[in-house]
């Protein structure tokens, strides 16, 4: 499979990185690796899209409230351009949709892991809550919530400060009730409702990235203590921690979800219990993914590879103290590049690096 | 008087310019010279007395506040998780 054309998705690595280049980093770490790796993102200017060191080329996406055969068309077209034989989706948001076209993309020759239709339901912020009360795993009260005047009744319940975050991303405290609506009025805005406005715990944040295979077998699990949040509650600095207690709870919430494919669980340890609550599990590798394939558990090529029908020990170990430090990089592109995605929604890097070496980068223009 | 800890000692990894860190928890400690001295005997098996004989020699200090220090730094490892501490 290190010789395979891939198709990785979330390219977009702003403020609130999806993880398509981390995963696209990790498939290149491997010495074998000779594929070809090409990026499926939904805006011109998804940032990744530009990273003609990492990708042969680039293609846009219908986005996914489009449906999924709208998905499943254009997945059809890239295939007959590239090649395409696997698809590693990276996106909470499209992961129900290509769940959905699984057996078709396998018809085309295309191959998956990802979880079923009814285990991203199970897990989905929505359900959590009741899934995890159903298999006494400890999780903080929390509510869906469809307008901002339920947020007094959520607050009586839940206590102050809140949690407010979106179906598919983003995470404020709240200190008041005020900031809550703030925060519920730009959720919504931006991933919909229902918004769920969940109880606050004061801890240390901890996450494990894992695989499972087809049969619901774990074949890695790397787990990561948060030294940096962000504003949207995403990991800037971390740094791999091994604790027998978390790997278990990881490996016992797995085998419940009868998981398929690559998932990242969240956790918060709570600063007077030393107890770990499970925050969210997420049906995709999360943005830090790299760091485990550095620290001895390349998932990203081990999913690449199960889902081309490989068999793949598991792992059993991994680097503690290995720790990751985000940093923006400004890629500095032609102008054919934005020209290309935006006109056709594709970008060939081999045809463009030619001729930028050809041509030159840029035409100085005078103001 | 011995140290037991729950993690062994060898699972904390620790640098002779004091800082330590602890893989469970991903948490990390800046020592000082005193504690990265006494830090660095009880992970060799040193005993308590021993360490405090090692450290009026070394550094100077009066005993009894050598022997007060000893223990307001073991007392921090206990409340970090770092060791336990069991009767022999």
């Amino acid at each position: 499979m290190t010789t395979c054309r891939a198709g990785v998705t979330g390219l977009n690595a702003a403020d609130n990185p999806a993880p398509g280049i981390a995963v696209i980093r990790s498939l290149k770490a491997d010495p074998h690796w000779h594929g070809k790796i090409y990026g499926l993102g939904y805006d011109a200017l998804d940032t990744g899209a530009y990273s003609s060191d990492l990708l042969d080329g680039a293609f846009l996406l219908p986005y996914p409230a489009e449906g999924e055969s709208m998905l499943l068309q254009r997945i059809k077209y890239i295939a007959e351009r590239t090649g395409l034989e696997v698809l590693i989706p990276t996106l909470d948001s499209e992961m129900m949709n290509f769940s959905m076209i699984e057996s078709e993309l396998k018809e085309l020759g295309i191959n998956m892991l990802v979880p079923s239709p009814y285990q991203i339901k199970l897990r989905s912020k929505m359900f959590l809550g009741e899934f995890c009360r159903k298999n006494s795993f400890p999780v903080p009260r929390s509510a869906a919530i469809m307008n901002p005047e339920q947020l007094n009744r959520c607050a009586g319940e839940l206590g102050i400060p809140l949690v407010i975050k979106g179906i598919f991303h983003g995470a404020y405290t709240a200190l008041n009730l005020e900031e809550a609506r703030v925060y519920f009025n730009r959720i919504k805005n931006q991933w919909g409702i229902p918004v769920i406005v969940q109880e606050f715990l004061s801890g240390e944040e901890y996450d494990v990235v894992s695989l499972c295979d087809m049969e619901n077998g774990i074949i890695g699990a790397v787990a990561m203590r948060k030294l940096r949040i962000t504003e949207k509650g995403t990991a800037w600095a971390g740094i791999t921690v091994r604790d027998e207690e978390l790997l278990e709870l990881s490996s016992k919430i797995l085998e419940r979800l009868k998981w398929v494919g690559p998932v990242e669980l969240e956790y918060m340890k709570d600063s007077r219990e030393g107890k770990y609550y499970i925050i969210e599990i997420n049906p995709r590798f999360p943005s830090w993914v790299y760091l485990a394939a550095e620290a001895g558990q390349n998932l990203p090529l081990a999913a690449l590879k199960l889902a081309g029908g490989e068999k793949v020990e598991p792992y059993s170990s991994y680097h503690t103290g290995l720790t990751f430090v985000r940093h923006a990089v400004d890629l500095v592109c032609p102008i054919d590049y934005l020209e290309s995605l935006t006109l056709r929604g594709e970008l060939s890097f081999n045809e463009k690096e030619s001729k930028k070496n050809k041509k030159g980068t840029a035409k100085k223009t005078r103001a | 008087m011995e140290w037991n800890n729950k993690k062994s000692f060898g699972e904390l990894h620790f640098t002779e310019g004091g800082f330590l860190f602890d893989p469970s928890t991903g948490v990390t400690f800046s020592l000082n010279k005193t504690a990265s001295f006494i830090f660095n005997r009880l992970r060799r098996g040193e005993s308590e007395k021993s360490i405090l004989k090692e450290l009026i020699k070394k550094f100077g200090a009066d005993e009894n506040i050598a022997r007060e220090d000893m223990a307001e730094f073991t007392k921090q490892l206990k409340e970090f998780r770092l060791i336990s501490r069991g009767q022999k």
